[in-house]
């Protein structure tokens, strides 16, 4: 790191190119620094493409039902923590699905994953429900769970199953035979890694040659790649390939809560981004106050930089 | 409209074009160009001084229990930020971890 001091921030840091190889564990800091030295926010620099008013969901409704271990509270365990976001400022929620792959015998699990979904549109019949099942299904069961689900109107189904043509294809000729439109969302895992950074960072081209060509196909419509896996310059440089192939993006950001507004900055910068994954929290010694959270969508400030303070 | 409807429509504006989510909204996009000569002349002033290295700690709202495949997610992690802080005083920082940091 001591490297690079003495440095012109210029060496480092180019406007429309982003952090250069070098210096990639620097590449955040680099980017709020020059907008700190630019006066301007890091969208600007990215160009301003995008919108400053963003949908965001609350990436943080887990499994609450089966907690405490000694005495499950039950589905009245998650609905406190979707009321807890709901007063925060989210209009959007993602619930986790998958309880019968690990935590619950299988067909008990999937009758909770219903039983869920239907509690929190019962209660938040004006929210976007959006569903994760980090690959827990099967095909066959996830579409029983789409039908028992049909009525709840999804935004999206992340990671349904380990994405494959055949699957991915049954499950959305089944979604049209129910008269569901969500969109599926993939990519943020990674069976095995790059062995070279390159633009998708430390994501490997089978995975994201893969991807794109379920995207060709409409089987995946959303990337939800990694922010971090990726990189932000490359993000940067990534995302009109993605709109090439008509696909939206929603970098992963759970759970570092720096992460959300980065997220935040690069969709207004370079747009394409279709819902920002929100993480509820604080963080010590950081203001995050110049972004306002009002009525499901987050508003990114004109403060230089990301806007973040260290306080 | 209800909320829902809305919310979908802004989600959806994105994919059928910006306009349609745009309509009927206030929201007046703010392009502040940035002008790549005089941004590269700016930036070229400035010298790295200090970089420090901090850790932060986050605090979720509650405990986050479990997904699918993982156990539970805690409380709040903990992580590395960079400062950078140049020769005039300019200060920048981000979430700046390595894989052997």
């Amino acid at each position: 790191m001591q490297k690079f001091v003495g440095l012109q921030v210029s060496e480092l840091f180019d406007i429309e190119e982003g952090t250069n190889e070098d210096a990639l564990l620097l590449d955040i800091p680099r980017h709020d620094l020059a907008g700190a030295v630019l006066g301007a926010p890091v969208y600007a620099l990215l160009g301003a493409k995008g919108p400053k008013k963003l949908l965001i969901y609350s990436g943080a409704i887990y499994f609450d039902d089966l907690d405490p271990e000694n005495k499950p509270r039950g589905i009245e365990g998650v609905l406190p923590s979707c009321q807890q976001d709901y007063e925060a400022g989210y209009r959007a929620f993602k619930l986790k699905i998958g309880r019968g792959f690990k935590w619950m015998p299988k067909e008990e699990g999937i009758k909770r994953d219903i039983e869920v979904t239907r509690a929190v549109r019962e209660k938040y019949p004006d929210c976007l429900i959006l569903v994760d099942a980090n690959d827990g299904y099967t095909c066959e069961d996830m579409m029983r769970y789409l039908s028992a689900v049909a009525d709840c109107d999804l935004f999206w189904i992340e990671e349904p199953f380990p994405e494959n043509r055949d699957d991915l294809l049954k499950l959305k000729e089944h979604m049209a035979k129910i008269g569901r439109k969500a969109l599926i969302a993939d990519g943020e895992t990674r069976t095995e890694r790059s062995e070279k950074w390159w633009r998708y960072g430390g994501y490997s081209q089978r995975h994201i040659d893969t991807l794109f060509s379920l995207a060709e196909e409409k089987l995946v419509d959303v990337f939800v790649l990694d922010l971090g896996i990726v990189g932000f310059t490359n993000w940067r440089r990534i995302m009109p390939e993605l709109e090439r192939a008509g696909v939206k993006a929603s970098p992963h950001t759970w759970g570092w809560i720096p992460r959300p507004y980065y997220v935040a900055q690069l969709a207004a910068g370079v747009g394409n981004v279709i819902i920002v994954e929100g993480i509820p929290g604080k963080t010590e010694g950081v203001d995050y106050s110049a972004y306002k959270l009002v009525n499901g969508q987050i508003v990114v400030p004109d403060e230089p930089g990301f806007g973040l303070k260290l306080i | 409209m209800d909320r829902r409807e809305f919310l979908q429509v802004m989600a959806f504006g994105c994919m059928i074009g910006q306009e349609a989510a745009n309509a009927g909204s206030t929201d007046q996009k703010v392009s502040i160009p940035v002008n790549s000569k005089f941004a590269r002349k700016l930036l070229s002033e400035h010298r790295i001084q200090k970089i420090e290295a901090r850790l932060l700690q986050d605090q979720y709202p509650r405990l986050v229990g479990r997904n699918a495949r993982l156990g539970h997610h805690g409380r709040g992690g903990q992580y590395q930020i960079r400062i950078l802080t140049t020769d005039k005083r300019v200060r920048g920082w981000g979430m700046s971890h390595g894989p052997d940091e």
